[in-house]
């Protein structure tokens, strides 16, 4: 099973008549799509607007949606096609950005739009976040550390850390859990949730 | 009473919670296989506190990769969404419903009629009307052609004065009226563009010898 996989377990249980589990779809990709959308639209009021209209015509689309492309992908489509009728309703062109240099920029390190857009209060927020996650990542003890960014920032498998780790694929797993816990632990105070509130 | 159940009970629960979570993080990697996966996936959709964690941990798996990804982080976005989605109706999709071993099983089945039909129906067709003599009888003695494999008749008919015989009964019955229009035209054949009907305008040629 890949992270591919996972999605479309949660995509087939949509199509079963479960609009939970789009919901879940919807908080893990919701940052990735505004991040993607903030590459056409300036207004961040607008982009919240395309980011839900993509997001309700994929879920009205998901019947259709046979599995032959990663969920991400045919949601990233959708989404560049929305912010392109935005800017159609509007009487306007999309700017000249060639899908390809979008998915590099969502692959790779030019990452100033969005700061360009961001209201100051989103902007300050995510700085804190970003600090606490680093403060959070440097009171890791090294194994932990080490396990959670292999998967997290390099994609590795399991069975990849563990070769790389020289330990078991269950003491890997124990490891990314732990790590992600005690990150979402530093993180909850400066969210304002407890364990049982919702961001 | 109870107070001494209880917090056995809530101790019994915590490990429990605890693994749930753990496999859960597992899930969410993709590092969980199908029939573990399962549980998972049902809790993660029946259990609040599962579906919160589920959320954390996506957004410290974005915050980690890309601090810009998390500058696209909006509280109320899924909340705005998840309202618009309220008055959506639930999706029955039909092809969710249809398992999909059943789907493989009918194209083979497809596959298989199509063979058949080749066999039954076009073979025949293309090699006249005493073909489905032969036709079944290939069939019957199981070696029937794979579809899209052509068949050489010369290589199933007898040589010799049997052959002349086999020859003569496979040629297609034919009204003689349509001679004179087969005379007619026969600087026609040979066009290429149905070869099947070549069979036809040889015959006449060869009457008018």
């Amino acid at each position: 099973m890949s992270e591919r996989d996972a999605d479309l377990q949660l995509v087939r249980r949509v199509q079963l008549g479960d609009k939970r589990a789009f919901e879940l779809l919807v908080s893990k990709y919701q940052r990735r799509i505004s991040r993607l959308l903030s590459r056409m639209i300036r207004d961040p009021a607008d982009i919240e607007d395309v980011a839900q209209e993509a997001f309700i015509k994929a879920y009205r689309a998901l019947p259709n949606f046979r599995g032959e492309s990663a969920f991400y992908t045919w949601l990233y489509r959708i989404a560049i096609n929305t912010a392109k009728n935005h800017f159609a309703a509007q009487g306007r062109r999309a700017p000249t950005v060639v899908a390809n240099d979008i998915e590099d920029q969502e692959n790779g390190e030019d990452a100033g739009r969005l700061s360009e857009t961001a209201t100051p209060d989103s902007l300050y927020q995510s700085k804190q976040v970003g600090l606490a996650v680093n403060r959070a990542i440097d009171q890791l003890p090294p194994d932990l550390r080490t396990a959670i960014v292999l998967r997290e920032l390099e994609g590795l498998s399991y069975d990849e850390i563990a070769a790389a780790m020289n330990c078991p694929v269950g003491t890997v797993r124990s490891r990314i859990f732990r790590a992600r816990e005690a990150i979402a632990q530093e993180l909850r105070p400066l969210l304002g949730t407890s364990e049982d509130e919702r961001w | 009473m109870n107070s001494g159940t209880m917090p056995q009970a809530a101790a019994s629960d915590a490990p429990r919670g605890a693994a749930d979570a753990e496999e859960l993080s597992a899930w969410l990697d993709g590092e969980l296989e199908d029939p573990a996966a399962e549980p998972v996936l049902a809790g993660l959709l029946r259990q609040p506190h599962l579906g919160r964690q589920f959320e954390t941990w996506c957004l410290v798996g974005d915050a980690l990769r890309s601090g810009e990804v998390l500058a696209g982080h909006s509280p109320r976005l899924c909340a705005r969404i998840n309202a618009a989605l309220a008055d959506e109706p639930a999706l029955l999709s039909p092809s969710a419903l249809r398992p999909r071993t059943k789907r493989h099983l009918a194209s083979g089945f497809a596959v298989a009629a199509a063979a058949a039909v080749l066999v039954f129906v076009a073979v025949p067709q293309l090699r006249g009307t005493d073909a489905p003599a032969v036709a079944t009888a290939l069939a019957g003695s199981g070696a029937a052609p794979a579809a899209g494999t052509p068949v050489a008749p010369a290589a199933a008919a007898p040589a010799g004065p049997e052959a002349v015989a086999s020859l003569a009964a496979v040629r297609p019955a034919r009204d003689p009226r349509l001679d004179p229009y087969l005379r007619a035209h026969r600087d026609f054949m040979g066009a290429g563009v149905m070869p099947a009907a070549a069979v036809y305008l040889r015959s006449g040629n060869e009457g008018e010898r």
